[in-house]
């Protein structure tokens, strides 16, 4: 799996290309600890890229998830392939984790405070 | 006690209704026509009295009037010529010598008296005991002007005297006129008179049996009465001064008819009791008198009571008898009945020994019993026969129950029974009839690319046919174990079951020996029906039946040879083995099925059709035809296919994070080569991911390396099956769901993989055979 990081307006943005599996979590979830650990609050995995998710990925995106709770954060995940959107979808994922359909419309909520 | 609506209640209610009635109408009956012969018998009985009293009267009055008209005769005759001792001495004999008489006068007229009498009337009357005179023509003359006197003298007739009382006693003057002179010219002379008392009448009419009520008179023709039960009337009162007296013109009507007519009888009411009566009258001869006879209706009435009171008397007592009578006959029918319907009773509870009571007599009741002790009879004899079918109809089922037992037992029944493979596809089935047929197929890998085929058919029926099929079968079996050539194999079978046959069955018998990686099959029929081979890669004939060669059946002739056929089965095509039971399946008319239905029904199926398809097709296809028609022999079917083996990935690796990646890049590579739908692809690599991930992370407890088997089947769907050699997991019980719902930090981390799997539409099967873990997962269809 390839990462590109990059922060655009404050919100620090994974870009994700491959898959998100055993060998491939790992990666992302050190990536994202590590930001949020250097004092980034907003994240933004963008998924365009990833075909293929398997229960180690969802993992790593809880992993994600709970961290940015911990810190008052807020994880955002955008641009799901039909395949990864169904799994997400069947394992419930899509009610914990906020997805959006595009990288703006993802940026937009981020910027905007909570209602 | 009689209860309602018993026989004995129903004959009791009739026969005393009936026998009731009948005597009712007899009463009636009897009343009514006694009524109307009383009534004659009382008017004519009136009428008798009457005149019988009117005549007896009549005869008395008679006699004095003969001796009054002597008396006169004899004055006559001497011309009143005679002194007047002798006329006195005359009367005094007439008086003396009838007791009747009370006086006798002789009363002349001063011219005619002659001239030596002392007196001109002189009387002798009877005085108590002794007889007296008076002479009444005293200087006045008074008896000139009396009636008994003036009558006589002016009609010129005998005239007798209304009567008088005199002395207190009832008399009547008969007055008889004298004449003297030539018979040319008589001239009156004088009368000579009888007094004459009147009581015996009283007493006669008293006599008359007229009955209550009723009661006679007698009175004159001017209506006084003369003798009458009420004394005042008596001489003071005429019918028709009573009548005045009481305003009813009825009895004045009465009175006069009675003076009109001689003798009658006429309705009449009573003046002294008031009842309604008949009264009969009859005029005397010897006077002007008319004699009355008055019959109560009330005596005819109580006549007809008293006759009717006897009549009911005398059938109220029959009444009884026949009530006693019919009660003692009903109860002698009833009673046997009665005992007969309470047995009965006891028969139907089921009670068959119950005692039946004995027959009396030859009436019916006699011969109910006697069909009841029959039919209980043979009741029971038909109870124990069928005790005896029973006991045998079971010992008959237990037998098939264990020959059906026999035969299912020694079958494989298992299918798919090589579901890892997929280069063949068979499929068996065995219909056994009601009474097993002796039908069996057999098949057995003799090594991963041959399979021994065999089907047969015993003779005979039942436990005996289940046995030797039984035989057959483990003979089939040695025979391959040492022989790979059918008919060799099938030449050994026939001598082995020849050996110690001496009930001298036999089977038809068909083997073959399928190689399943070329297709060759090679075979030997021992009188088994020809097989058949379904090439739906040639429409123009699809169904090649295999019928040459064949040899001898099996277990009859000893050292038969059979011979080898050989041809080949190309993958797609199916080698169709069947019994009897299916070509001579029967439809209600008696119809076979036939080869011919059979090769129709095999060669319209469709191709992609699986074994178990057409297996299931055909039998449905025979039921059809049978049309509920029982099934006579079994039916006995077993189909195989070979396909083109499908691609498979096949790998061992260690439960190491690195084996892990190499599996998946083998998977990945696999792929590559023989890719799936993109869903079933991804399901594929989820699949291989998660369960191994399992496997490696909590099979094992120890920290040594442990083989895992990965099988991949490209079939349709595609299968993934994992063995490990981990402690037992069955992860479709031993994990449970994780919870779907709830914010991020509630969520536990991981458990998801197999809950993923099954939501993708992946169907996990898990079977557990020492020491391994055999986890299947069966992807989605495409």
């Amino acid at each position: 799996m390839q990462l590109t990081h990059e922060i655009q307006n404050g919100i620090a943005i994974l870009a994700l290309v491959g898959r998100l599996d055993t060998r491939g979590a790992p990666e992302l979830e050190s990536h994202g600890r590590a930001l949020f650990r250097d004092g980034a609050r907003k994240l933004l995995v963008d998924m365009a890229g990833v075909d293929y998710i398997s229960s180690a990925g969802l993992r790593v995106l809880l992993v994600l998830a709970k961290e940015a709770d911990g810190c008052a954060g807020t994880l955002s995940v955008c641009c799901l392939t039909p395949a990864v959107l169904e799994v997400m979808t069947v394992s419930g994922f899509d009610t914990i984790i906020p997805l959006a359909d595009d990288r703006q419309s993802a940026l937009d909520a981020l910027q905007s405070p909570p209602a | 006690m009689i209860r309602c609506g018993t026989i004995r209640a129903r004959i009791m209610t009739w026969v005393l209704t009936v026998t009731s009635l009948a005597l009712i109408a007899v009463i009636v009956w009897t009343y009514i026509t006694s009524r109307q012969r009383l009534e004659a018998e009382m008017e004519s009985k009136a009428r008798f009295l009457a005149d019988g009293a009117a005549r007896q009267i009549d005869a008395q009055l008679g006699t004095l009037q003969g001796i009054v008209h002597g008396l006169a005769l004899a004055l006559e005759t001497r011309d009143l010529d005679l002194p007047f001792a002798e006329a006195r001495a005359l009367q005094d004999e007439c008086v003396a010598a009838n007791p009747g008489i009370y006086g006798c006068c002789i009363a002349l007229e001063d011219a005619a008296a002659p001239s030596g009498w002392d007196d001109h009337a002189p009387w002798a009357y009877r005085d108590a005991d002794s007889l007296a005179y008076e002479g009444l023509g005293g200087a006045s003359r008074a008896h000139l002007r009396e009636d008994w006197y003036a009558l006589p003298k002016h009609l010129g007739k005998p005239v007798w005297s209304e009567p008088y009382s005199w002395k207190g006693a009832l008399m009547a003057t008969y007055s008889v006129p004298l004449y003297t002179g030539p018979a040319t010219n008589r001239v009156f002379a004088g009368v000579v008179t009888c007094d004459v008392a009147l009581d015996w009448l009283e007493q006669l009419i008293a006599q008359l049996p007229l009955g209550k009520g009723g009661y006679g008179m007698l009175i004159s023709r001017n209506g006084t009465y003369i003798s009458h039960p009420v004394r005042p009337f008596v001489l003071n009162e005429t019918f028709y001064s009573v009548a005045e007296e009481r305003q009813d013109p009825e009895l004045r009507a009465t009175g006069q008819h009675m003076v009109a007519t001689d003798s009658n009888l006429q309705n009449f009411r009573s003046i002294v009791t008031g009842d309604l009566s008949w009264l009969a009258h009859s005029s005397l001869r010897s006077g002007d008198w008319i004699m009355v006879a008055i019959i109560s209706h009330d005596e005819m009435k109580a006549s007809i009571l008293r006759l009717a009171r006897h009549q009911a008397g005398i059938g109220i007592a029959g009444l009884l008898l026949l009530t006693l009578a019919t009660a003692l006959i009903s109860r002698s029918i009833s009673r046997p009945v009665i005992r007969l319907a309470s047995a009965a009773e006891t028969l139907s509870a089921g009670d068959l020994d119950a005692r039946l009571p004995a027959p009396r007599g030859q009436d019916e009741v006699a011969h109910l019993t006697l069909a009841f002790t029959r039919m209980r009879d043979s009741l029971r004899q038909h109870i124990a026969d069928l005790r005896t079918t029973t006991a045998a109809r079971e010992r008959m089922h237990s037998e098939l129950r264990i020959g059906r037992d026999i035969q299912m037992g020694l079958i494989p029944k298992t299918f798919p029974p090589f579901p890892d493979r997929t280069d063949l596809d068979l499929h068996a089935a065995l219909e056994p009839a009601r009474e097993v047929g002796g039908d069996f197929y057999d098949f057995f890998l003799l090594d991963p690319h041959r399979i021994v085929l065999a089907i047969g058919d015993v003779s005979g029926k039942g436990v005996p046919a289940a046995l030797f099929m039984a035989v057959t079968r483990s003979f089939l079996r040695s025979a391959f174990r040492t022989e790979t050539d059918p008919a060799a194999a099938l030449a050994r079978i026939n001598h082995d079951l020849i050996e110690g046959n001496d009930s001298c069955m036999f089977v038809t018998l068909f083997c073959a020996i399928l190689d399943l990686a070329t297709g060759e099959l090679r075979y030997a029929n021992a009188g088994h029906n020809p097989p058949a081979i379904l090439r739906p890669d040639r429409p123009d004939r699809p169904l090649e039946w295999i019928t040459t060669p064949r040899g001898p059946i099996a277990g009859v002739v000893p050292g038969a040879r059979y011979p080898l056929g050989t041809c080949t089965l190309p993958p797609g095509a199916t080698l169709v083995l069947y019994t009897d039971g299916v070509t001579e399946a029967m439809d209600p008319r008696g119809n076979l099925y036939g080869e011919t239905r059979l090769a129709t029904h095999l060669a319209q199926q469709p191709p992609a059709a699986t074994c178990r398809d057409n297996t299931d097709a055909l039998l449905r296809s025979i039921h059809q035809f049978a049309d509920g028609a029982e099934q006579s022999d079994d039916i006995t079917l077993l189909l195989i296919r070979r396909s083109t083996p499908a691609p498979e990935l096949r790998l061992t690796l260690t439960n190491t994070p690195a084996d892990q990646q190499r599996a998946m890049d083998e998977l990945d590579a696999f792929l590559d080569a023989h890719p799936l739908p993109p869903k079933q692809q991804y399901a594929a690599r989820l699949a291989l991911e998660e369960l191994l991930t399992n496997v490696v992370k909590y099979a094992h407890t120890d920290t040594a390396p442990h083989p895992i088997h990965i099988h991949l089947r490209h079939t349709s769907p595609p299968a993934l099956t994992i063995t490990d050699d981990g402690q037992p997991f069955n992860p479709l019980q031993d994990a449970p769901p994780p919870p779907l719902d709830g914010p991020a930090q509630d969520r536990p981390i991981g458990g998801l993989g197999l809950h993923l799997l099954q939501s993708l539409g992946i169907t996990l099967h898990y079977r557990r055979q020492h020491p391994h873990n055999i986890l299947t997962a069966t992807l989605p269809p495409a």
